[in-house]
C-alpha cells in the first residue's frame, strides 16, 4: 500500500481525508486504484485518460512528469502527492 | 603571631617617578641607599610588599609546585621584640648589568653585588647575598648572629619536637628561610629557569630594626598604606576586636602623625635612634592587594589554634570589604611586628616595542604585490566607520578592529581564503592579522603601509554609499547580519517590489517589505476594505472599512516606515493595463492575487518581463510557495499550463481559511523577495513549499521547467496575455477578494 496525500480542494471527495492509501505498481494503477476506493475523485483527476493537466502528482518530492509519467514504478515507502493548482491568495 | 595575611601595593611608574623612588630610596636614612643601578626610561614597577617576619627556628619553607611553578608558602609567626635585620632591596638589572642587593643600615653591610640575577632563582640570589653579607659582618666585626640561624625566641614557645628540628636543620638552609619567608606575598612564582616570571627582581626581606619607616600616602594609596598599620608588639595574640578593623582607630607607632594618612613600615635601624623613612606614594597608585596564606598552624596549643579560627572566620565575615580596600592585611598584622619592605622593578614594554614584535610574528604585503595577487584576495578593511567612508579599496569587508574578533567569524567563514588585511597605515592590521591567524585563519596578510600606501600608489579606491545616522539605526538589526550589512540594506533602499493584490497574503508581506526598508512598494488592488477581511487583512484596520485597499495599505505603511515609497495601483489588473504597470519598474512581484486569470496573468507578463514572481496562495489550513523566476526555474505554466474549470477551483471566499495562514506564507513570499533584492542564499526557485498548518508540517516538492511549457518553454504557443473570463464574477480580471 502507498499513501497517498489528499489536497484540501480534494478532500470533499475523500470523505475529509487528508492521507488515504492505495495500491499499484505503477503510479497508473495506484490512481486507478485510488479513484476506484474514491469514485468521486475521478472526475477530478483524470482527464480523456490522462491525468489532468491541472493536477500534478509527485512521487517521492519528484513530479511524476520528469520520472516516468504514469509509467513511472512505485517503490515502497513512497508517498504519492496529488496537488491540484490552487489560487487562493486573499 | 596571626601574620597570614599580607598587603602588597603595586604601581606603576614612569621614568620621571622612578627617578623620585630612587631619590626616596637614597634618603640617608632610607631603606637602601643604592645607586649605580640603571633606571629604564620604560615603566617601572613598584612593589611595597609588606610581610611579617619568619622564625628561623621553624622548618624549611614548603616550597609548593603548583601548575609548574613553584611557591613559597608565607609563615606564621614573627618576633614583636626581636631585633629584626634591615629590608634588602634587590634592584633590578637592566640590560645585562649587575643586580646589586642592599642591606642598609647594617653594620658593616652595604650593597652587595650580585651578577646576571635576572637568570637566577631568587633564592640563590638571596643565598648569595646572605652569604656575601655574612662574609662581610664578619670581617668588619659586625653581628654575625643576626644570620644565624639561631635566634633569640622565647623558651617556652618552643616545644620539644621543633628543638630538634632545629638542631637538625642546616644554618644554610634556615637562613634561606629566614630571608625568604617574610617576603610579605602569597607565593613567588618562578619559571622554568627559576625566575620570576614578568619580574626581574625579587625582593629579599628581612628583619626589621626598632626603628620604623613611614610609608605616607595620599588618597591613591591609602589601601596598602592602612593595611600597614602596626599595632604594638604586645598584642600579639589578642584577638581582633571590630573596632581594630578601622584603621583609623588603630595607632601608628610612629605616633608622630596620627592623623594622618600613613602607615609605618620597618626601616633599617642605622643602630642609632629610630628616625621614619618616608616612602612617597602619589596619588595615582595603584593598589594591588595580595593575602598571604596560611602556611601552618600556630604553635602554643588547641587555644592557639582556635583563636586563630575565630579571627579566620572573623575574616571571612568581613569578606569582600576587606578584599577591596585591603584592611585584611592590616587586621592581620595588627598583631605583628613591622615587617619588611620589598620593591620589585619591572621594565614594560612600549607600543612601539609591541608592534615590532607583532610584524615579526605576521606576514605583510606591499601594496603593489597585493594588487597583483592572482586570485584577487578578499580585502580586510579594519578601520573606523570614518575611515572607511573617506574611501575604501574596491570590494572590501569592513570590520572595524574593535568588533573583529566577534564579527569575523561569520563574515569570514572560510579560515583559508587568502585576505589581505588593511587599516590607515600598517599597525591596526598587523594586530589584526595576528588575531586572525589565533583565530585559525590560514592566509592572512598585512596590507604594508596600508590604505594610505594603497591610494598614494595610485590603486582602484571607492567611496561608499552610506546610510545616515537615522537609518542606520532603524536598520541596525540587518546592518549586524553579516549576509545582509550597510551594502545590503542600500540594496533594499533601493529595491522595487510589485505587490499584486493588498490581501491576506499582501498584508504581511508588505508590511515586512515596508518595514524591511523596501524602497519601493507598488500595490495592485481594486478592491475595499470589507469587515470580512479584518480576520487576516493586517494591513486595514477597523478605522478603514469601506476605504481602497491600496490607500488603506498605503496610510499604514507610512506610518511604519516612512523610508517607503508606496505606489497604489486602484485598477484591477489585466491585459491591458499589466504593462503599463510592470513597466514602472520592477525587481520582484509578489504574487498574492486570489483567482487564477491574475495569476496565469502575472505569470505570462513575468516572463515577458523577466521579472522573479514569488508565489503563494491558501486555502483553509494549506499554504503554497514557490519562486518563478523567468528562464532560470519553471514557470507557473510549467507547473499547471492551464487553469482548472471554475467550479474545481474554490476560492477562499468560498472555502475559508484559516486567519494566520497567509501571515505564514506572505511573510515567506516577503522574506523570498528580499533575499531575491539582496541576492543571497538558495530562493525557492525550482522548489514548491506546501504547508499544513493542521499537521504544522511543510513539504517541499521539486518543480521542473518544461521545455514544452506554452510560454517559457522552447516553442511557446501564448504570446499574448489570455484573459479567462470565464473564471471571473465580474468582466476582467480581478485581484484580490
Amino acid at each position: 500500500m502507498t499513501a497517498v496525500r489528499i489536497p484540501p480542494t480534494l478532500r470533499t471527495e475523500t470523505g475529509g481525508e487528508r492521507q488515504v492509501e492505495a495500491e499499484g505498481v505503477t503510479v497508473r494503477e495506484l490512481l486507478e486504484d485510488l479513484s476506484t476506493r474514491y469514485p468521486a475523485l475521478r472526475d477530478r483527476i483524470w482527464e480523456d485518460g490522462e491525468v489532468a493537466s491541472f493536477v500534478n502528482v509527485y512521487l517521492g518530492g519528484e513530479d511524476v512528469r520528469t520520472l516516468d509519467g504514469l509509467a513511472t514504478a512505485v517503490e515502497a515507502g513512497q508517498t504519492l502527492i496529488l496537488l491540484p493548482a490552487m489560487a487562493g491568495g486573499a | 603571631m596571626r601574620g597570614d595575611h599580607c598587603a602588597t601595593g603595586r604601581r606603576l611608574l614612569s621614568g620621571s617617578t622612578g627617578l623620585e623612588r630612587r631619590q626616596a630610596l637614597e634618603d640617608p636614612g632610607g631603606l637602601a641607599a643604592r645607586d649605580g643601578c640603571p633606571v629604564s626610561g620604560s615603566d617601572l614597577e613598584l612593589f611595597p610588599g609588606f610581610g611579617h617576619l619568619a622564625e628561623p627556628e621553624e622548618e624549611e619553607p614548603q616550597v609548593i609546585p603548583h601548575r609548574g611553578v613553584a611557591a613559597v608558602p608565607a609563615r606564621e609567626r614573627a618576633e614583636p621584640r626581636e631585633r629584626a635585620l634591615g629590608p634588602i632591596l634587590v634592584e633590578a638589572t637592566h640590560r645585562g648589568r649587575h643586580a646589586s642587593l642592599d642591606v642598609p643600615g647594617r653594620e658593616g653591610g652595604g650593597r652587595v653585588e650580585l651578577a646576571e640575577s635576572r637568570a637566577r632563582p631568587p633564592e640563590s640570589l638571596i643565598r648569595d647575598a646572605e652569604c656575601k653579607l655574612r662574609a662581610d659582618s664578619t670581617a668588619s666585626g659586625g653581628p654575625l648572629e643576626r644570620c644565624q640561624p639561631r635566634r633569640r625566641e622565647p623558651p617556652q614557645r618552643r616545644g620539644k619536637g621543633e628543638a630538634r628540628q632545629e638542631a637538625r636543620k642546616s644554618p644554610r638552609k634556615a637562613r634561606m628561610e629566614k630571608i625568604v619567608r617574610p617576603h610579605g606575598r602569597d607565593r613567588i612564582r618562578f619559571d622554568a629557569t627559576g625566575r620570576a616570571p614578568g619580574r626581574d627582581r625579587v625582593l629579599a626581606p628581612a628583619r626589621p630594626e626598632e626603628c620604623e619607616a613611614e610609608v605616607q600616602a595620599n588618597e591613591g594609596a591609602a589601601g596598602i598604606l592602612r593595611s600597614q598599620l602596626l599595632q604594638p608588639g604586645d598584642t600579639a595574640f589578642r584577638p581582633p576586636r571590630k573596632s581594630e578593623t578601622d584603621p583609623g582607630v588603630q595607632r601608628p607607632r610612629t605616633g608622630e602623625h596620627p592623623r594622618r594618612l600613613g602607615a609605618t613600615a620597618p626601616a633599617v635601624g642605622g643602630g642609632g635612634a629610630p628616625k621614619p623613612l618616608r616612602l612617597g606614594v602619589p596619588a595615582e597608585a595603584q593598589i594591588e592587594e595580595q593575602r598571604r596564606r596560611p602556611a601552618r598552624p600556630f604553635r602554643g596549643g588547641a587555644s592557639a589554634l582556635q583563636r586563630r579560627r575565630t579571627d579566620d572566620d572573623d575574616r571571612r565575615k568581613r569578606g569582600s570589604r576587606d578584599r577591596h580596600d585591603g584592611d585584611a592585611g592590616a587586621r592581620r598584622h595588627s598583631a605583628t611586628i613591622p615587617t619588611p619592605i620589598a620593591i620589585l622593578l619591572k621594565p614594560m614594554s612600549s607600543y612601539r616595542d609591541l608592534l615590532q614584535k607583532t610584524k615579526t610574528e605576521i606576514a605583510e604585503i606591499a601594496p603593489a604585490e597585493a594588487a597583483a595577487l592572482p586570485d584577487g584576495p578578499l580585502f580586510l578593511d579594519v578601520r573606523e566607520r570614518d575611515e572607511w567612508e573617506e574611501g575604501h579599496i574596491p570590494g572590501a569587508l569592513h570590520i572595524p578592529r574593535g568588533t573583529l574578533e566577534s564579527r569575523v567569524e561569520a563574515a569570514l567563514p572560510d579560515r583559508e581564503r587568502p585576505v589581505v588585511v588593511y587599516c590607515a597605515g600598517g599597525a591596526r592590521s598587523a594586530f589584526a592579522a595576528k588575531t586572525l591567524e589565533e583565530l585559525g585563519y590560514g592566509d592572512i596578510r598585512s596590507l604594508a603601509g596600508g590604505y594610505t600606501d594603497w591610494k598614494r600608489n595610485g590603486f582602484p579606491t571607492q567611496l561608499p554609499r552610506s546610510l545616515d545616522a537615522a537609518k542606520r539605526s532603524r536598520y541596525s538589526r540587518h546592518i549586524l547580519i553579516p549576509e545582509v550589512g550597510e551594502e545590503g540594506q542600500l540594496k533594499l533602499l533601493d529595491a522595487r517590489v510589485l505587490l499584486v493584490g493588498a490581501g491576506g497574503l499582501g498584508s504581511p508581506a508588505s508590511l515586512y517589505l515596508a518595514a524591511a526598508g523596501v524602497g519601493r512598494l507598488g500595490i495592485v488592488d481594486a478592491d475595499v476594505v470589507d469587515e470580512s477581511n479584518l480576520q487576516r487583512q493586517i494591513v486595514h484596520s477597523t478605522s478603514t472599512l469601506g476605504e481602497l485597499k491600496v490607500l488603506s495599505a498605503k496610510a499604514t505603511i507610512e506610518a511604519l516606515n516612512p523610508d517607503v515609497e508606496v505606489v497604489p495601483y486602484a485598477e484591477r489588473l489585466t491585459a491591458e493595463n499589466i504593462d503599463r504597470i510592470l513597466a514602472d519598474g520592477w525587481d520582484v512581484i509578489v504574487d498574492g492575487a486570489d483567482n487564477f486569470p491574475t495569476r496565469y496573468l502575472v505569470n505570462d507578463a513575468s516572463v515577458w518581463h523577466r521579472i522573479p514572481v514569488v508565489h503563494g496562495s491558501i486555502y483553509r489550513f494549506d499554504g503554497q510557495i514557490t519562486v518563478f523566476k523567468p528562464f532560470e526555474g519553471p514557470c507557473y505554466r510549467c507547473l499547471f499550463p492551464s487553469p482548472p474549470p471554475p467550479e474545481l477551483a474554490p476560492s477562499c471566499a468560498e472555502g475559508g481559511v484559516l486567519g494566520v495562514l497567509p501571515g505564514i506564507i506572505g511573510s515567506l513570499q516577503a522574506s523570498e523577495a528580499l533575499k531575491l533584492a539582496l541576492g543571497i542564499g538558495d530562493t525557492l526557485v525550482g522548489r514548491l513549499l506546501l504547508f499544513d498548518a493542521l499537521e504544522a508540517s511543510f513539504t517541499e516538492v521539486g518543480l521542473r521547467r518544461d521545455p514544452e511549457c506554452p510560454v517559457c518553454g522552447e516553442n511557446p504557443t501564448i504570446t499574448e496575455y489570455v484573459d479567462y473570463v470565464e473564471f471571473c464574477q465580474a468582466p476582467g480580471v480581478r485581484v484580490a477578494s
